[in-house]
């Protein structure tokens, strides 16, 4: 009687598991599965849970993921009518993993690439030896509008510039994991990663806590560590500085700011008197240290920069010239993000660190330069053409999926400014399945470990923000433009160098 | 705390409390009009909240009409649907000084008072079992925010709200009623209308058990102005608001006779001082309009001192 039951529910979870009519995507590499359909060591723990569970429970636990997002607020506002309706970012349930060694070999990746960075911008804001070297031509930075002449001899507090770095990993063919874009502006999807484990614990009760996972949900006092760790103050006061509830990120401001115990603030709430920065509070002003800013640049100080910008605070720069306020991350680091500058950093890593680069760039064309652009121009089928300042998958030109007329105009348009244009070749970004439509489904993902760093070394948090193209076929997986996450797992079961978790610098 | 935070928290307060109270008077007019039709305790009712006198929505509409448009109309402000957009849009810039909990329950009840069905429901559904399941997203808020919220500054600022609103809508509501006109009622009519005046302010049980079911002006004013023990009435509403206001003057080390507190603490002994029978030789609409006033200033003293502490420019 057991044994038949035994059998009939083997039977049920075989035979209608929607893993059966996984399909691969063509010249991709599977997350999950390898080239003989065979599964990957690191997933066999999942795939066994999965198993497990019925198709029906599945669509509840993907109805309950996307419940608790809207329940706890974690939502942006689309104004359609005039109540404004609530949208979740799409949520996929299946986690993706990252074995503890690819994630030994990323995190050590990550700490070198952000060290030459910061030492770039460093440089280039001050004596400029990379430059008078030769490593990157002179028009290279003076002609990026990211490079801010206000910074210039500029010192900020330890010479500290991208606090918190997003760097955008993507897995090509060969395995290996490449840069495909730094973020050190403002890189969001903090907030996401936490939440989306916060979710995964949820819908998979019991996988978290037995598959030997990094934990993350301390990354919130690990920031706040390495943010005050950057003030001359000994009990800094520090703030989270958002341009308020209309934010499309507001949600992760407002996070961040709680998870941290910090104040949320807007520019109204601060001023500047006497060289120093306050924030009006009910009992009097009260001295600011420390600011994560979550604007851009152009608005942090309207005497500066936009002179419309009434979500800045004017005066701040100045303040930040004397040392009395620390701004995170520093104003001008878009110079070392660009698309343009991007191609040199496998260069700065060797010029600054001495150091071959542990993670490696994506072949990039630099269409400024004559013999790249000519042979972009004969191969744009096979390119990914994107603007040198873009951001957010606008801008960008997939020669494959682009009709001849769209082809022409955009050639129109670089021939116009080459220096303004990168060109990549199209990229094969790895799958991993996703729950669609009641099925399993391989899916385009790159993947964003965020990275701290403060007077007292780098931390890579180990996680971070799969993002997922939940288009069939698509490889854009920006949260503007039809892209989902997943929660990451990265695992902790590989004890080589247990000595890297934290560099110093 | 901000100033711009302590704004919001008293906003998000006021907002919720305004709905409350006009959930509650929509819920006893419905009922009333169930006895008898009154179109004038409507009348008064819109008048309150949409400023001008929705007269054609009198005429043609039904009860059920002016309930759906009173709580679900998008183009008037103070419909209860952009009462609690407006209180979850501040709840939201606040989330790190509030309790989880209390976030949770305004943006639930933010959606489900946004849920696209819920204009279809009222017209199948019984509308009293609507406005009650509605209603249960405040007695979650009065709970949540007693049992979760700490007691700081946050606390303070809510309270403040909540009193200074509740205080506002018991005099409009009381001045609305003409009090001097109604001297004592027998009349059937008159006391049904009593007793969803009192119900509408949740005051019917406690009323009846003192006084039994004999309605008298008198006994009504001083009941809903001057009860201790009754948590609408104004004299209450004012102990309260006067203790969160000297609480925060503790909590931030501003001296004890600032103007704000010297403005409640002559409001509260005022009331105190005073007798039903002031209140009969005064006329009860000369004291309910100096009231009014006086909370205006209560009001504009809390604005000066804690929401636009000091402009910086001029410091």
């Amino acid at each position: 009687m057991i044994l038949a039951k035994l059998l009939l529910i083997s039977y049920m979870c075989f035979h209608s598991h929607p893993f059966d009519q996984y399909t691969f995507r063509e010249n991709s590499l599977d997350e999950m599965f390898t080239d003989t359909n065979q599964i990957k060591k690191h997933y066999q723990n999942l795939k066994t849970i999965l198993d497990k569970i019925h198709i029906e429970e599945l669509d509840k636990k993907e109805e309950l993921s996307s419940q608790l997002f809207i329940d706890q607020g974690v939502t942006f506002t689309v104004y359609e009518d005039k109540v404004g309706t609530e949208k979740i970012f799409p949520f996929d349930v299946i986690p993706r993993i990252i074995s503890a060694k690819e994630w030994d070999k990323i995190e050590r990746g990550i700490i070198q690439r952000i060290k030459a960075l910061n030492f770039f911008l460093k440089d280039t804001y001050h004596e400029k030896f990379i430059i008078k070297d030769g490593i990157i031509p002179v028009d290279q930075i003076m002609s990026s509008h990211n490079f801010l002449e206000e910074m210039n001899g500029l010192n900020v507090p330890f010479d500290i510039y991208n606090h918190i770095s997003g760097i955008d990993l993507i897995r090509d063919n060969d395995g290996e994991f490449y840069v495909l874009e730094d973020n050190l502006r403002t890189p969001s999807g903090l907030s996401y990663m936490l939440q989306n484990r916060e979710i995964s614990k949820r819908i998979f009760p019991g996988a978290v806590n037995a598959s030997k996972i990094s934990n993350i949900s301390n990354s919130p006092q690990i920031l706040y560590n390495h943010l005050q760790s950057i003030s001359k103050q000994s009990n800094p006061n520090v703030v989270l500085l958002t341009p308020g509830v209309l934010n499309s990120a507001y949600y992760e401001h407002a996070t961040l700011a709680r998870l941290m115990g910090i104040e949320l603030v807007e520019g109204q709430d601060l001023f500047v008197k006497d060289h120093f920065v306050y924030m009006k509070n009910i009992e009097g002003f009260k001295r600011v240290d420390v600011i994560y800013r979550r604007i851009d640049d152009d608005f942090l100080d309207p005497l500066v920069f936009n002179a419309n910008s009434k979500l800045g605070i004017s005066s701040i720069m100045s303040v930040y010239r004397k040392g009395n306020v620390a701004i995170v991350n520093a104003p001008g680091t878009g110079v070392a993000d660009d698309k343009a500058t991007y191609t040199y950093v496998p260069d700065m890593v060797k010029y600054y660190l001495n150091e071959e680069p542990i993670l490696n760039n994506i072949k990039t064309y630099k269409l400024g330069r004559p013999d790249e652009l000519e042979f972009t121009l004969k191969n744009m089928d096979k390119m990914v053409i994107k603007k040198t300042n873009g951001s957010g998958g606008y801008g960008m030109l997939i020669g494959k999926d682009a009709s001849d007329k769209e082809i022409d105009d955009y050639k129109k348009q670089i021939l116009l400014n080459p220096d303004g244009y990168i060109a990549q070749p199209i990229l094969n970004l790895s799958t991993a399945p996703c729950y669609i439509d009641r099925q399993f489904k391989p899916r385009c993902v790159d993947f964003r470990p965020f990275a701290f760093t403060g007077a007292n070394g780098i931390h890579v948090c180990p996680g971070g923000l799969t993002r997922v193209a939940l288009e069939e076929g698509s490889l854009v997986v920006n949260s503007s433009q039809g892209g989902g996450s997943k929660d990451t797992w990265v695992l902790n079961n590989y004890s080589k160098n247990s000595n890297v978790k934290q560099s110093s610098k | 705390m901000l100033s711009r935070v302590a704004n919001n928290l008293f906003w998000l307060e006021r907002y919720i409390e305004r709905s409350n109270g006009l959930l509650n008077l929509l819920k006893a007019n419905y009922l009333s009009d169930q006895d008898f039709q009154n179109p004038k305790s409507w009348g008064k009712m819109l008048t309150t909240y949409c400023d001008i006198p929705q007269q054609k929505l009198l005429i043609e509409g039904s009860a059920m009409e002016i309930l759906k448009y009173m709580i679900l109309d998008l183009n008037n402000p103070n419909t209860v649907i952009n009462l609690i957009k407006k209180s979850r849009e501040n709840a939201r810039s606040v989330q790190g000084h509030i309790s989880t909990e209390m976030w949770l329950n305004i943006n639930k009840y933010f959606l489900a008072i946004t849920k696209k069905n819920i204009r279809s429901r009222f017209q199948k559904e019984d509308p009293i079992l609507l406005i009650d399941e509605i209603l249960n997203y405040h007695m979650i808020h009065l709970s949540t925010s007693d049992v979760t919220q700490e007691r700081g500054n946050a606390y303070c600022f809510m309270n403040i709200g909540k009193y200074l609103e509740r205080l506002f809508q018991s005099t409009e509501f009381l001045l609305s009623r003409k009090l001097s006109s109604v001297k004592s009622i027998d009349a059937l009519e008159e006391n049904i209308y009593w007793k969803y005046l009192l119900i509408s302010i949740g005051g019917y049980q406690q009323y009846i058990k003192t006084h039994k079911s004999v309605f008298l002006t008198e006994k009504i004013m001083e009941m809903i102005i001057l009860n201790p023990h009754f948590p609408r009435s104004i004299y209450y509403c004012t102990q309260k608001l006067s203790l969160h206001i000297s609480r925060l003057s503790t909590f931030n080390k501003i001296k004890s006779t600032n103007d704000l507190s010297f403005l409640v603490g002559k409001l509260e002994s005022s009331l105190f001082y005073t007798k039903v029978e002031n209140l009969n030789s005064m006329g009860p609409n000369i004291f309910l309009t100096t009231l009014k006033s006086d909370l205006m200033l209560i009001s504009e003293q809390i604005d000066s001192q804690y929401f636009h502490y000091i402009n910086p420019t001029h410091a």
